[in-house]
This record gives structure tokens, sequence and C-alpha cells, in this order.
């Protein structure tokens, strides 16, 4: 009896593992395609000429990047390096020029987070599938060679 | 009359400008020295200056030299791009327009000159900032209160205190009753006022900020009925052609001139014909701040032509 409900307990522990990584992927994508809108919605906010303090004051938060007035914290939850690189590079030099160059540089960090979004979706098809089967398999392998 | 306290804070207010690096060193300096500051000059690669009395550079341990240290605060290039970022509030393509002009509005008073590279009237590098730290001395116009009823020019060199004695005369016609209307255009005199220590310019003065001293006094003219304008430095005709506007309203002006002495003013051409015209007095300071005020009528001065 105690068998079963240890063998019960292994595949669903490995299962929720597999559901687990898999959701990782998934918020991955969602945050991308937050933190792209976010983008898009300084670029508008820099076009009518509004500070940039309101705007992580307003929306920051809800993706994840804090400004304290002087510098820009990333939360690095549920993104790869790549993504966090990409993000700090577009901050560190944020407000610092004219209104133009401000917009260029918006768009051109705007593609590079839609290419990286891109590449999550296609994660996110090719393998969330993959891990939950995973999970419920090696849950099943471990168990077999338990018992 | 010099309040050292105030004075004092109000430098360590302004630190709020400078990267974390510099600002906890300068904020460990003496209280003699800070309560005197008057600028805090940063340029790149080379050491941080503040002058006050005379010109002290600052070490890495918070100690002031009349020399260059042995180990001097420096500020690197991307400690000057912070700083146009703090003071800006991370927004400098919100404030191109005064960019362009060589200065930056800070708060509490202070006016940030700007040097560096212009490309196509477009400022690109920084590579000086020099913080002015407004200064409030009370009762430093005293002397020249019954002198200012028809109109005041005060003139001086750079850095004599022009400003800081507007400001304390703006602060006394006030309180004595009278209606004063500050055109601010650069927010140099009165700071912002909707912040808890403003400076103390008087309880019965207007101030009009974001606007040309020309379209600021038609504004005072029509919807203010001031009984003296105040601005700083006049500088073009058509500003002049409104300040005789205004004087043949009834309403004396008192305004400010870079002069080194009163061959200079009677040589600057707006000057000139502002002693000729609507000006009754001079009030001439000498280089130092704080040094001895002469008062001058305007047919003494036109004697110098």
């Amino acid at each position: 009896m105690l068998k079963i409900i240890g063998i019960i307990g292994i595949i669903t522990a490995s299962t929720l593992l597999g559901f687990f990584f898999a959701l990782k992927l998934k918020t991955r994508q969602t945050r991308l395609s937050n933190l792209c809108s976010f983008i898009e919605e300084i670029e508008m906010r820099i076009r009518s000429g509004a500070e940039l303090k309101k705007i992580f004051a307003l929306s920051g938060k809800n993706v994840g990047i804090y400004d304290d007035g002087y510098t820009v914290k990333i939360s690095p939850e549920n993104l790869f390096k790549e993504d966090i690189s990409i993000l700090e590079e577009f901050f560190s030099g944020l407000g610092l020029g004219d209104t133009e160059s401000q917009i260029k540089r918006c768009q051109v960090y705007l593609s590079l987070l839609k290419k990286q979004e891109e590449s999550a979706a296609e994660l996110v098809n090719s393998k969330s599938g993959l891990y939950s089967k995973l999970g419920f398999f090696a849950g099943l392998f471990i168990s077999v060679m338990l018992i | 009359m010099t309040d050292c306290k105030t004075n004092c804070e109000r430098f360590d207010r302004m630190l709020y400008a400078l990267p974390e690096r510099i600002s906890l060193v300068l904020s460990a300096l003496p209280v003699a020295l800070k309560a005197s500051a008057y600028e805090i000059r940063i340029r790149v690669n080379k050491p941080v200056c503040i002058t006050g009395d005379t010109v002290f550079y600052i070490s890495s341990d918070s100690v002031a030299c009349t020399y260059i240290p042995k180990s001097p605060l420096v500020a690197s290039e991307e400690e000057i791009k912070d700083i146009l970022l703090r003071i800006t509030d991370r927004s400098v393509y919100t404030r191109t327009a005064e960019l362009s002009k060589g200065y930056l509005s800070m708060r509490y008073g202070g006016r940030a000159g700007v040097c560096g590279r212009f490309v196509e009237g477009k400022f690109c590098d920084t590579t000086s900032v020099n913080i002015r730290i407004p200064r409030q001395v009370i009762g430093s116009a005293e002397s020249v209160l019954n002198e200012a009823q028809n109109g005041i020019l005060i003139a001086g060199p750079p850095g004599s205190g022009k400003t800081t004695l507007l400001r304390d005369l703006v602060r006394l016609l006030s309180v004595s009753g009278k209606r004063v209307c500050v055109i601010d255009s650069r927010g140099e005199i009165c700071g912002r006022q909707q912040e808890e220590d403003a400076l103390d310019i008087g309880p019965n003065t207007d101030v009009i900020t974001g606007v040309n001293k020309a379209k600021g006094t038609e504004i005072a003219l029509r919807t203010m009925f001031p009984d003296f304008i105040a601005f700083d430095e006049v500088g073009t005709g058509e500003e002049l052609a409104l300040i005789k506007e205004s004087f043949f309203s009834g309403v004396s002006i008192i305004t400010t001139a870079h002069a080194a002495d009163t061959r200079d003013l009677i040589s600057r051409p707006v000057t000139k014909l502002m002693l000729e015209g609507f000006m009754g007095s001079v009030a001439l300071l000498s280089k130092k701040p704080g040094g001895p005020i002469r008062i001058l009528k305007a047919e003494e001065v036109r004697r110098f032509a």
C-alpha cells in the first residue's frame, strides 16, 4: 500500500515539475510580450513629451521594471540572460538625447525584444508539451527503478 | 545677514543631481565651505571644484584645497551623463530647448550651466556642468530699497550676486505691500514656489515662468496690475520695447545686467537706452559677492558716456 502511495507521489511530483518548467516558458513569453507593450508605451509618451519618471511610476511595476529616479532595476524573474542584457542596454541610455534619438532607440530595442518574444513562442510550442510528458515519464521511470 | 545653516542646507539639497560617489564626498565637506559656496563645477576627467570665496579643488577624502590635491575627486564621462539624467529626471529630451541655450533649470531654484559639443544646433556631448546654488541673503537689498521705487538696474560682473540682490529686493517690496510680478524665464529667481522650503520672495509676489520676458511682461501688464515688474538680464530689443511700455503704464522695473563698471553699462546699447529713458537708479555691485554696493542715479552714469 505504502509503495503504491509512494509511486503515485513520485509520478505526481515529477509530472508537476514538468508542468512547472513548461509554465516558466509560457510565463517568459507573456512577460516579454508585456515588456514589448511597455516599450511601445514609452515610445508613445516620449513622442508626446511626457517625462520618463511618470511612465515608470504608472506602468513600470506591472512589468517588473523599477525606477528609483536614478537607476532602473529589472526583475530577472522568468527572463533569460539575453533578455535581461537587451533590457539593461535599453534602459542604460534611455532619456539621454533628443526626442528623435529616443524614439529610434525604442524602435531598435523593441525589434530586438520582439525577436526574443518570437523565439520564446517557438520554445513554448516545441518544448512545453515535451516537458510535461518528460515529467510524467521521468516519474514513472524512477518509480520502476525503485520497485 | 547670511543664513549660514540655510545656505548649507541649500548646498546639500543640490547634491541630488550628483552621482552617489561624488555626492557622498561633497556632503562631508566643512559647513563653512558649504554655506559660502555658490557653484559646484564638474568637468570630465578633471578635479571637481567648489567656488566660494575662492576656488577649492576637492580631494576624494572630502578635503578642500586651493591647489590640486594628490588624489583629487574626478568625474568620469559616465558620471557627467548621469548628472544630466538626474537633473532632467531621466528625460533630457524634454529639456532640449534649455540645453540648446546651454543651461538646465534645477530643483530648489538652482541652475546648471552645461558645456559640450553641439552638432547642427543640437547638444550632443557634455564635458562640464556648473551647478549654481541659489542663495538667499535676507536683508541684502535694504540699502537699495528706497532707490528702487522708480526702477533700478542691478549691474555687476558675473558671480557678483545680482540675482541674489534682485531676489531680496523683490521680497522687501512685496513685504512692504507692493504688488510685484517676477518674470522668471529660467526659474532662477524664485525657484519652485510649490516646494515646502521655497525661496522667500514675499507674500505679495506673482511669478510667471516658462515664457520669455517680452511675453511675460505683456501678461503681467494685462492681467496682474503690478506695481513692480522684475526680471533677470534684459537682452533684446523686443524686451526693451515692452519695458518701455510698462514704464509708461506706471510700472517700475527692476532688472539686472552684466557690467564690470559704469563705462561698461554705457557702452552696451540696451543698458544705455534704459538709463537714458526710464531707469531711475543703478546699483553697481563689486566683483566679490557680499561686497559694497555703489548706488548711482541714472544721470550720474550718463556722464560717463
